[in-house]
């Protein structure tokens, strides 16, 4: 319970007492609140002077670990952006040489690098640096990726060419490798039948004799098959593509028939003396662009009659290359 | 002038006049400050809550537009990783594709790391970064200490050995061969890439981009410099003296004449695809008395033990030959 006050009234000469009017109670209270919310101001200056305000603190802290993050993210990136040198390395060193295609210009590896300062949106941060930084590095990887991805399907496109062409050309031994060769390629001075003198041998002459298996020496697609009346006898005719043509003459059968498609290996006929002939053999010959090659050029003799048989048995089980 | 105030005390009934000490008055201006104290702080906490400071809203901003640019950032990169491995893996089927044997990381820097992320394990854990940056500087060092722990090792061997000796037996690889990445198929059973069959493979490839400079690995004398369109295509043969020859195959030029004196590290010619060849490539032979020996066992000059371990690695992978 409050002490009352009294105080003396001079006047009417009697203790009054003491009362406060509700008007003069209000503005004191509202006086007292302004003077505290004053002085709270600044004892909260003076501490946040002295010590940083705690909610500032604690927002500092937080942008030091987002720039922590940031950090971590540029590893990250740093690491993702040697991974993609490598595989350049890979793209230009390992497989562009063997494809013999050009390498990839440099100033479309880099791509116009950095289109200066299009980051305004990102300027005037204390922490403008980290983002910048990451956003650059980051649009850097993309755009070295982008690049590469482009470089690989080119890449791709000319494996699968590289592969199908050494599917196609007609790069083995017609027949077996014990099989003796005849006459070679080129000018002879004596034609066995005709007897002419001076006439050049088209193609290379295999001693096989009658019935010896003969085999497409590349994959192709046969365009001729049957009688020829110029003196092949029997023959077989396959386009490799490349500019690439096989023959086979003078055979007692024919495996094949026109249109077909077939695979280095593939059984094409039987050898014989069909045609302008003195007795079996067959007559192989390799033609590019139309011209007559030595057929010797297109393969080696170092295959035993074994490793020729697992050579021709094997085929199908890479007819994945020659689709 | 203040009006004096009194108290009525029941006991003497008697109106008695407060007085105002010191002590009271001390009292008071406590009071008053342990009040407004005690309002600033809940001004400061209501402030804190509804009110920031200039600082405070930059960092508020700036957390914002962090919070976004990582968010945004991670999104993409995201993106970025899995267009990464798309890309590893297509290095990797290509790598199959061309030279048909399990890919091998480009370069040392990746040797016995590989993958995207591989500190993966790492991250997730704030102030990572840390972790990350000091595990990525000691593999750095880690490897460079191995680099550079080699060479005295070999000064001492150099010194024991014959000068003219050293100078003549092949020592280096003939083609510069950074990272490398040039090894397609090293000495011993490899299949052929058109027979299909394993064969033997006496020598070691690198493949190369036609005209890549041919380096001499010794000091010889020119034994033979010949044009081919089979087999080894255009060749030369150096004879190093002390039983040694090496032979360098598919050139597309020379770059030597038969009994030239040539010292090691001399551009004796470039790399081509002339012969029995598939792509451009350099077939690198040794022989020791007439004999083959692996010539992946006389590349030590130019190499340290880490990447001589690699490449002897290389070498022996069944890679597709390409001659």
């Amino acid at each position: 319970m409050p002490v009352k006050k009294y105080i003396h009234d001079s006047e009417k000469i009697e203790f009054r007492e003491h009362r406060v009017p509700g008007k003069v109670l209000a503005i004191r209270i509202f006086a007292g609140f302004i003077v505290s919310l004053g002085l709270s101001l600044i004892y909260f200056l003076l501490i946040s002077k002295m010590f940083g305000s705690p909610k500032q603190t604690l927002l500092e802290k937080e942008v030091e670990i987002r720039r922590h993050e940031f950090a971590m993210m540029m590893a990250e990136m740093e690491h993702y952006s040697e991974l993609l040198e490598d595989i350049r390395i890979s793209d230009e060193v390992r497989f562009r040489p063997v494809l013999e295609l050009d390498p990839v210009d440099d100033e479309v590896r880099s791509g116009g690098m950095g289109g200066l300062r299009r980051h305004t949106h990102l300027e005037g941060y204390a922490s403008s640096d980290v983002m910048i930084a990451a956003t650059e590095k980051l649009s850097n990887i993309r755009r070295r990726a982008a690049v590469q991805s482009r470089s690989f399907g080119e890449v791709r496109d000319a494996s699968d060419e590289w592969n199908r062409r050494l599917e196609h050309l007609p790069l083995i031994r017609p027949v077996r490798s014990s099989v003796r060769m005849g006459d070679v390629f080129g000018i002879r001075s004596r034609h066995p039948v005709t007897g002419r003198i001076g006439v050049p041998h088209r193609g290379q002459d295999f001693r096989a004799p009658l019935g010896t298996n003969i085999y497409a020496t590349g994959a192709g697609t046969v365009t001729e098959a049957g009688w020829s009346i110029g003196g092949y006898g029997y023959y077989v005719k396959i386009d490799h593509g490349f500019g690439y043509e096989s023959l086979y003459a003078h055979l007692s059968k024919i495996e094949v028939s026109e249109g077909d498609m077939v695979v280095r290996g593939d059984l094409v006929g039987l050898s014989g003396s069909t045609g302008v002939s003195t007795g079996p053999h067959l007559h192989y010959e390799v033609i590019y662009r139309g011209v007559h090659r030595d057929p010797r050029n297109y393969f080696h003799e170092i295959l035993t009659d074994a490793e020729y048989k697992d050579m021709i048995s094997a085929r199908n089980t890479n007819l994945f290359l020659a689709r | 002038m203040r009006k004096g105030k009194y108290i009525f005390n029941p006991e003497t009934l008697n109106y008695d006049k407060v007085e105002n000490s010191a002590g009271r008055l001390l009292m008071r201006v406590l009071a008053y400050f342990t009040g407004s104290v005690v309002l600033a702080l809940m001004y400061g906490f209501i402030f804190m809550k509804l009110v920031d400071t200039p600082e405070e809203i930059a960092l508020r901003n700036e957390l914002a537009q962090m919070e976004l640019q990582y968010t945004l950032l991670n999104r993409d990169l995201k993106l970025v990783e899995r267009v990464l491995d798309d890309l590893q893996q297509t290095d990797d089927n290509l790598y199959r594709t061309i030279f048909e044997a399990e890919p091998v990381p480009v370069s040392l820097r990746n040797s016995g790391t590989g993958g995207v992320s591989r500190y993966d394990d790492l991250r997730g854990y704030n102030y990572s970064h840390l972790v990350i940056d000091t595990k990525m500087r000691i593999d750095r060092i880690k490897r460079r200490v191995a680099v550079q722990s080699r060479s005295f090792e070999e000064l001492v061997n150099l010194a024991a050995e014959k000068e003219d000796m050293l100078r003549s037996v092949p020592a280096i690889q003939p083609i510069s061969n950074r990272d490398l990445t040039r090894i397609a198929s090293g000495r011993g059973m490899r299949i052929h890439p058109i027979y299909r069959v394993a064969r033997f493979h006496e020598g070691i490839d690198f493949t190369a981009p036609t005209g890549t400079e041919i380096y001499a690995t010794g000091d010889a004398v020119v034994k033979e410099v010949r044009r081919a369109r089979t087999g080894y295509g255009n060749h030369i043969i150096l004879d190093h003296g002390f039983g040694y020859e090496t032979l360098y195959a598919h050139l597309s030029e020379f770059n030597v004449r038969r009994g030239q004196r040539v010292t090691r590290g001399e551009v004796i010619g470039f790399v081509g695809s002339t012969g029995t060849s598939t792509a451009p490539h350099l077939h690198y032979e040794v022989k020791l008395n007439g004999r083959n020996v692996d010539p992946a066992h006389y590349f030590f000059n130019d190499l340290t033990p880490d990447e001589y371990q690699r490449l002897i690695e290389l070498a022996a992978r069944s890679g597709r030959t390409f001659d």
